[in-house]
């Protein structure tokens, strides 16, 4: 390149536009000293092409001319040369892709991040080279690259990268999201592409996951568990990518349960369990959270599945150890005790239930209460807090909450808040009201109780999180609810006279009236200084008072209320006319709550009818069995895993059902049949009977002498003491009390043909019905109860217990039907049956109680232990099944027709407490020596 | 074998002839009671444990022997009350008399039933439906128009004092059909209900027996009341007047409320622990802890 002559540049520049011109001779004598001849050269002719290239290009010679000198300063001449030549490059695609890079550049001189250069070229170019017309991507691309450090823009060019085999639109996105999100961790981000691929899925368009600010980012949280779930899922297929855990650790919402979590680093294992739990661990119990986790490390250590299973939550110990350091209290756990003390609190038929959503209500005769309380650190506070829950439900009752009357309406609420130009506001202070003089009357009636409210009041408050558009008087009113102390002089004039309405409440005797009246003198007060419509009402609920359920049905129950009360309550109610604000008039005649009115009577209506339908089918039972024929009852079970030694806790659902499928011909066609064998087993059946008699020994009248102690009374005689009359023997009825369940394994195995020549073409099903039928008919004579129950299902999710015949069923038609309609169905998972049936034992309340098992095969199902190849989970749990119905006084009985079942029989199965059928044929008889032989012990 | 001797009740009774028992009448039954005695019929108690029956025939028997509506001839009884508790071995013998062997000779024993018969006085046949059928069969005759009793070892047949009455008690809660009174029997008594009486007066009658303070008194016969109704918890009979004078004693004594009550209520009606839980929780309701 010859020497530049500056002069010539310049009149052509100056042509072009006279600022790049000028800038172009000062930057020329700056740089003329440092460039060489054949540099400054090439720097010029750079310059002029910027200027010669477009209409506009100048804009680019300018921004190459600012930078110059300041890029020959810090990365010297070479560097210089490039930057203009890469700019040119650019510059053929667009005039805002070269200035972008230009101004990028200068950005990075700056701050002096310069080994970012060279990268974002690179990726810029490997972008221009896949998508050549791509010139805003470009321009973007540069804006953004520039302002990253080094760590980051690798990992943001590394994505890039990859992206960029996605599509433009795929980088596109990124970029814009880039743009959008400054605060990006680029290296979370990048990982975070790397799953997307691995899962075959795109998380670009989920810019809180995008961003890797899932705490920050309210209303993210349900997004943050997908996402951590995903991960989980991602880790487990692909244990080889340890970044994954750290990805999954950086999910994690708090740094304190970060540190916990990490506590297990050094074992993946633990702490992918850790991480799968980490939403269920409280936030604010560090302390206590690493006690449990130094408890599981040290299980782990000796037995790593056991220590795995109880850092899941998924053993009993785990759970155990958690609630008891948390000091956390189960409501299953005191289901009973809890459902005794309000039986003893009230005459109402009441029943308790866990609440899905976590809240104290009550609907349809049942209180709902939370299913895991852990507000308090102490066992102690937490059952305490759940009797206080219970107590302030029943107050609701037995203090006349639904003795409210209004104008005889039949929806005196509706009415009564509509009568308030804000019914919103007028429901929301009656609730607050309400449960204060509801908790005001606890305290007067019940001293112990006044105890406890006076502790948890405070601290109910502080516990509370407002809107921020909660207005400080509507917090005030709450605030005065929950007992909070204020003094005289700092409070404003309507804080003072709503501190005197409301003392009103607190009179031992206040009515709900009263609570009326109180509701129209706040609710006047609070508008006349905010106006009517403008208060939010969005009151956050006190957990131990929950919601008051104004529409409940379950108002119409009477509690013993005396006489006196109840008049009192009809004077007041009649006392309370119409409110200042409105009349019920305006609602009738069409004014504007009219429509809104008749909507939330209308939605009264429906919540009602809501209300039954979410009671329906899915809902676990806690206790009972279903009354209802055409209902399906979940059921919870514990499974015992022999591998940590432990019960996995709530493991299986078990779904009890009625036999769907009937054959009405199949009973009478068996019995016409096995004629000859059905009389067998009636014959013996009947050797029982005799049996029915006992000798009762040392009566004083009786059939014959018990010699024995004749001879004793004589010798009393003889020798000067009073001689016993108890000397007779007399043979006197017992009543059998026996209760008896057939379990039939309704497994597809049992679909199979025995391979028997005398067995007809019978499957091993048919036999199993066979030989119950028969029981049934000689059960019938001998008066014994007994209920027939088959079990199938798959998976531990999935159950199946239907029941043909239950105790209180009649051997009828229906019965019948339904064991004739008996179908093989899917796998065999014994324990949760033979644990059900053992239950429906226990309620029958029999002396004995007999629970014989009739199955084709060891037990199995596709997730019957971890290892679906061994028998022996299956085989653990079964056993652990058999010992737990023993303990409950069930005696029972295996009976297989499996030929094998000896290997697996004799470890499941106490000693004589299984038989294995060699003929199969001869099941029906065999069955009812064995039931003879249990029942008559 | 005579288990019967309700000695304790006895002996109280003979040591406070000069005072009269403490009982609350609740509705008309001291009329009733009066006026059956002056007619002859036998009077049969119903009524869950512990709610009075047994003071309420103390207090009878007092205000009929030592009291207002004593006279001379029945003043002069040394034990107006015969108190038998029945169980399952009592037998006839048991009730009428027996020989006993004294040296070579055999000596006669009267039983409570046949000395009340002789003497006049009151026998209470406490829980008869524990007793055998063949006891039960022999009170028939003393309770129709004939008033005699037979001795059968003896060959004669005695006829009942003037001032005799049979009572007999039961307690319909718990017993079972087995053990039901045969109609032939129930329907030679009139009959009178008991029931625990309303925490009103339940309250003043805890307040008198115990000694402890009104607010007290008040608050146990609540507890009373609350614990009653876990009637389907294997404790029909909830819990008795008496067991809560018994917690009201102990409060008396200094013991903490909680602690009274869990060792004479919760602890007393039921072994099962949930039970116990619920009542020390209801108890907790009522007292505070100290």
């Amino acid at each position: 390149m010859n020497n530049p002559n500056p002069e010539e540049i310049y009149k052509k520049l100056f042509k072009r536009n006279h600022q790049a011109a000028e800038s172009y001779l000062l930057v020329f004598k700056k740089l003329s000293g440092q460039l060489s001849k054949i540099e400054l050269g090439l720097w010029s002719s750079i310059t002029q092409d910027f200027v010669e290239k477009g209409w506009h290009s100048w804009r680019c010679a300018l921004d190459y001319l600012d930078l110059s000198s300041f890029c020959q300063n810090k990365l010297g001449n070479e560097a210089l040369i490039h930057t203009g030549e890469f700019a040119l490059n650019l510059l053929e695609l667009s005039q805002q892709s070269a200035q972008s890079y230009l101004k990028g550049v200068h950005i990075a001189l700056e701050k002096d991040r310069l080994d970012t250069i060279l990268i974002i070229e690179s990726c810029g170019q490997s972008l221009k080279q896949s998508y050549p017309q791509a010139s805003n991507l470009l321009t973007d691309f540069y804006e953004i690259a520039f302002q990253f450090e080094m760590d980051a823009l690798n990992c943001w060019c590394e994505t890039i990268g990859s992206l960029a085999a996605s599509g433009r639109q795929a980088v596109y996105d990124y970029v814009q999201l880039s743009q959008k999100y400054p605060e990006v961790n680029w290296e979370y981000a990048s990982k975070l592409y790397l799953l997307s691929k691995l899962l075959g899925r795109s998380y670009i368009e989920m810019p809180e996951l995008f961003t890797g600010k899932l705490h920050l980012e309210p209303g993210s949280e349900h997004r943050g568990k997908q996402f951590r779930k995903l991960l989980l899922q991602t880790a487990r297929t692909h244990p080889d990518i340890d970044w994954l855990q750290v990805l999954i650790l950086k999910s994690l919402k708090s740094e304190k349960i970060h540190q916990i979590v990490l506590l297990s680093e050094d074992d993946p294992h633990l702490l992918l369990a850790l991480i799968e739990v980490v939403d269920c661990l409280p936030q604010d119990r560090t302390d206590a959270l690493r006690t449990w986790v130094e408890e599981g490390r040290k299980l782990s250590l000796q037995n790593h599945a056991a220590g795995i299973a109880f850092l899941k939550l998924e053993s009993n110990q785990g759970q155990r150890r958690l609630d008891r350091i948390l000091g956390r209290v189960r409501l299953s756990d005191h289901q009973r005790s809890l459902k005794i003390y309000l039986e003893g609190m009230s005459d109402a038929p009441l029943r308790l239930s866990e609440s899905q959503s976590g809240l104290v209500y009550n609907e349809e005769n049942t209180i709902y209460l939370p299913t895991l309380i852990g507000l308090y650190n102490t066992i102690e506070e937490n059952f305490k807090y759940l009797k206080l829950a219970i107590t302030h439900q029943l107050a609701s009752y037995e203090f006349g909450t639904f003795r409210f009357r209004y104008l005889d309406s039949p929806f005196p609420f509706t009415h009564f808040f509509h009568s308030f130009n804000n019914p919103d506001l007028a429901s929301t202070l009656f609730r607050l009201l309400e449960s204060a003089r509801l908790d005001w009357r606890l305290e007067h009636e019940y001293k112990g109780l006044k105890q406890l409210l006076r502790k948890v009041k405070p601290e109910a408050f502080q516990s509370l999180e407002f809107d921020q558009d909660v207005h400080e008087l509507l917090r005030f009113v709450l605030w005065l609810t929950l007992d909070g102390s204020h003094k005289g002089d700092e409070l404003s004039e309507i804080q003072k006279e709503i501190l005197e309405s409301i003392s009103i409440l607190r009179i031992e005797g206040a009515s709900v009236a009263d609570t009326a009246i109180v509701l129209t003198k706040c609710y006047t007060l609070l508008t006349d200084d905010l106006g009517d419509q403008s208060i939010c009402t969005k009151i956050p609920s006190v957990h131990y008072r929950g919601r008051l359920d104004l529409s409940s049905s379950f108002s119409v129950l009477q509690f013993g209320l005396s006489s006196e009360e109840a008049a009192k309550d009809q004077q007041d109610a009649e006392q309370l006319g119409p409110p200042a604000e409105g009349d019920i008039s305006e609602l009738v005649q069409g004014d504007a709550p009219d429509a809104e009115g008749i909507e939330l009577l209308e939605s009264m209506t429906e919540a009602n009818e809501t209300s039954k339908k979410e009671l329906g089918p899915e809902t676990v039972e806690m206790e009972g069995r279903a009354s209802s024929e055409q209902q399906e009852h979940s059921y919870l079970y514990d499974e015992w895993d022999y591998q940590i030694n432990d019960y996995r806790t709530a493991w299986c659902t078990l779904y009890e059902m009625r036999a769907k499928d009937e054959n009405r011909e199949y009973v009478s066609k068996t019995l016409l049949e096995l004629d000859h064998v059905s009389r067998q087993v009636k014959k013996q059946l009947n050797k029982i009977r005799p049996e029915l008699h006992q000798k009762i020994k040392g009566l004083v009248d009786g059939e014959e002498l018990d010699l024995d102690r004749a001879i004793s009374a004589v010798i009393d005689r003889k020798s000067g003491f009073c001689p016993s009359e108890a000397i007779y023997v007399q043979k006197q009825k017992q009543l059998r009390d026996v209760a008896a369940l057939f379990l039939l394994d309704m497994s597809a195995s049992t679909d199979d043909v025995i391979d028997d020549q005398d067995s007809g073409g019978n499957k091993i099903i048919d036999l199993e019905k066979k030989a119950v039928i028969l029981m049934a008919e000689g059960l019938e004579k001998l008066g014994d109860r007994y209920a027939i129950c088959g079990f199938s299902g798959y998976g531990r999710d999935r159950i199946e217990y239907t029941v043909c015949k239950s105790f209180d069923d009649s051997y009828d038609n229906t019965a019948k039907a339904r064991i004739g309609g008996i179908k093989p169905c899917r796998s065999t998972r014994m324990g949760p049956a033979i644990r059900h049936a053992s239950r429906m034992l226990q309620e029958t309340d029999a002396k004995v109680k007999a629970l014989i098992i009739l199955s084709d095969g060891y037990p199995q199902d596709f997730d019957y232990g971890s290892d679906r190849s061994s028998k022996i989970y299956g085989i653990r749990d079964t056993a652990k099944a058999l010992v737990e119905a023993s303990g409950f006084g069930v005696i029972s009985f295996c009976l297989t027709v499996d030929p094998s079942g000896h290997d697996y029989l004799k470890e499941m199965c106490p000693a004589k407490k299984y038989m294995v059928m060699q003929d199969i044929s001869q099941l029906p008889t065999e069955l009812s020596k064995i039931y003879q032989s249990l029942t008559t012990s | 074998m005579l288990h019967f001797l309700k000695k304790d009740k006895l002996s109280g009774l003979e040591n406070s002839l000069s005072e009269i028992p403490y009982y609350l009448p609740l509705a008309d039954e001291v009329e009733i009671f009066l006026s059956a005695y002056k007619q002859k019929l036998p009077v049969l108690l119903k009524g869950p444990t512990g709610c009075g029956k047994t003071r309420f025939v103390e207090y009878m028997t007092h205000l009929l022997y030592r009291g207002d509506h004593a006279d001379q001839n029945r003043k002069g009884i040394d034990n107006p009350l015969q108190t038998v508790a029945c169980h399952e071995d009592l037998s006839a013998t048991d009730l009428v008399g027996r020989f006993l062997l004294h040296g070579d000779e055999t000596v006669w024993q009267d039983g409570p039933l046949s000395k009340s018969v002789k003497d006049g006085a009151i026998c209470y046949l406490d829980e008869i439906v524990e007793a055998r059928k063949d006891s039960t069969v022999l009170i028939h005759s003393l309770t129709d128009h004939r008033r005699i009793l037979p001795v059968e070892k003896l060959g004669i047949t005695l006829k009942a004092n003037d001032d005799f009455l049979l009572v007999i008690s039961y307690n319909p809660g718990y017993q079972s059909v087995l053990k039901d009174l045969k109609p032939s029997t129930r329907q030679r008594f009139i009959a009178i209900d008991f029931d625990y009486p309303n925490e009103e007066n339940e309250a003043a009658i805890i307040e008198v027996e115990s000694r402890v303070g009104q607010d007290i008194a008040i608050d146990l016969a609540r507890l009373g009341a609350r614990v009653r109704r876990l009637k389907n918890h294997g404790f029909d009979d909830g819990v008795s007047t008496r067991l809560l004078v018994y917690a009201g004693k102990l409060i008396k004594d200094g013991l903490s409320c909680h602690r009274a009550c869990e060792i004479a209520v919760s602890q007393s009606v039921s072994d099962d622990k949930e039970i116990q839980t619920a009542i020390n929780e209801l108890t907790a309701v009522f007292f505070p802890s100290e």
